[in-house]
């Protein structure tokens, strides 16, 4: 399993270097392919335009991936930062910032997601960055945890008597001490955070046509589910193969 | 004689338990010479060193550093008197961040006090590897690459690089084997005498204390008695 999951990521990453020669394909209609099966010509089958489906996998790739790589990175940046302030000076603090992410995870973050981009309306950065915004308090609560237990030990406390203030024990003692279970969850993170923007293309409101992410794809594909199977089964695939992939691979890393 | 360290009745109960861990100790330690304090484990020994440290909050009683009260100490008064008072920790491997290299290790007490550049702190640290008589190839060694004993040399390494006028010495050598206890014991001892630490030396080992010490003080469910 764990080589599977590194052999798919190894093959996104190619996927992404390569989606840029793509991208022309993905766009170029041909209405007199409409909805072709797979074949030697169009390698998984062409969509209701016309569309080369393979190219479209590739360069939605590029969006699936690199909306979840940001809003990851946006939310395990957060969330560090706030649970290991929260671990390490205690008391009000503690209680302030821990109230917040109780706060935070009450809210139905995929209905506050569908607010706000409501409002702001969809596109690339704004979806990366709403999701990472609603995603840190998993990371927060880990790494107060972390952070909790590691203040008490000895090389801590040694540092405090040499004298090293609070931002030089929280990233150079604490936060690197605590860094295999941020990664994990970073990781897991990586695959809730693709099903997300799965769901928000799905639903019309993620990343806009015709530039195509594998949660758009999939919502085209519903109309003519009964004649093109194709349409709906690599995306999925592709979403299905990642997600699995992130979950192993975090997984495997966090064992000791 | 003139003191380095005093506390005046000091006290520390720790709620969750109701336990008097340190029960109205007052101490004085004098400049240069070592104060012992032996008492069983559990008895708030260690406790005691991290209030006097300032380590831990007190619930009452007060801690005077070269005539000045610690509690009160902030900015750059509290950053002399972390580089002159040092601690060193009774297990070798939890007292070295174990992601850090030895080179970094012994280079942190320098980022802390000033900015020093990259040839300073490789002259810095190979002088203190030579002075705690480690072989100047260890500088690359992560702490789990070590002996505990080899820990433990860079612990009091880093404790003795600021030239501090105190070191509380936390069971330095309890966890170590008796070979390896005495070559430490030796290397504190040489140290302090080069150097003119004060020292309090605490360690459930009497023999241990009266090797180290020039008074001894004993402490017991959290009150201290003289010897």
């Amino acid at each position: 399993m764990k080589h599977f999951a590194k052999a798919w990521f190894l093959i996104l990453a190619a996927v992404l270097l390569g989606s840029p020669f793509f991208a022309e394909r993905a766009g170029a209609m041909d209405f007199s392919r409409i909805l072709e099966p797979p074949s030697l010509s169009h390698f998984l089958g062409t969509d209701s335009l016309g569309r080369d489906l393979f190219a479209r996998l590739v360069c939605g790739a590029g969006v699936s991936v690199g909306v979840s790589f940001l809003a990851v990175f946006i939310s395990i940046f957060l969330g560090t930062l706030l649970g290991a302030v929260a671990g390490y000076f205690g008391k009000g603090i503690d209680k302030l910032v821990m109230g917040l992410t109780d706060l935070a995870l009450c809210f139905p973050v995929f209905f506050l997601i569908l607010a706000v981009i409501a409002v702001l309306g969809p596109g690339f950065w704004k979806i990366a960055v709403i999701i990472g915004l609603t995603g840190w308090m998993g990371t927060a609560r880990l790494v107060r945890a972390e952070v909790l237990s590691l203040r008490e030990r000895e090389f801590v406390l040694a540092a405090r008597a040499l004298g090293a203030g609070a931002p030089r024990i929280i990233f150079r003692h604490l936060v690197p001490n605590a860094a295999r279970p941020i990664v994990v969850n970073a990781v897991l993170g990586i695959s809730s955070a693709i099903l997300t923007e799965a769901a928000l293309s799905f639903l019309g409101i993620g990343v806009r046509p015709p530039a195509p992410s594998w949660g758009n794809i999939l919502n085209d594909a519903r109309a003519t589910l009964g004649v093109a199977w194709w349409l709906a089964l690599f995306p999925g695939a592709a979403i299905f193969l990642t997600v699995l992939s992130a979950n192993v691979l975090g997984e495997d890393i966090g064992k000791p | 004689m003139e003191t380095i360290l005093e506390a005046n009745h000091l006290r520390k109960t720790f709620k969750k338990h109701g336990v008097k861990a340190v029960d109205d100790v007052t101490l004085a330690i004098p400049k240069g010479r070592t104060l012992g304090l032996v008492g069983e484990s559990g008895c708030g020994k260690s406790t005691l060193a991290k209030l006097l440290l300032g380590l831990l909050p007190a619930d009452g009683g007060e801690v005077f550093f070269g005539g000045q009260k610690i509690a009160a100490l902030k900015g750059a008064g509290l950053k002399n008197f972390r580089k002159n008072a040092q601690i060193i920790f009774q297990h070798p491997h939890a007292s070295l961040d174990p992601r850090l290299r030895v080179r970094e290790i012994l280079a942190e007490p320098f980022w802390i006090h000033g900015r020093p550049d990259a040839s300073f702190l490789k002259q810095k640290v190979a002088e203190l590897l030579e002075r705690v008589g480690l072989p100047p190839h260890f500088s690359e060694r992560l702490p789990r690459e070590l002996s505990g004993g080899e820990c433990q040399r860079v612990a009091i390494a880093r404790a003795v690089s600021l030239d501090p006028a105190l070191v509380i010495c936390d069971e330095p050598v309890s966890s170590l084997d008796a070979l390896v206890q005495a070559g430490i014991l030796n290397l504190l001892l040489r140290l302090q005498r080069e150097k003119g630490i004060a020292c309090l030396f605490i360690s459930h080992d009497l023999r241990v204390v009266r090797h180290m010490s020039d008074e001894i003080l004993r402490m017991k469910c959290g009150k201290i008695g003289r010897f």
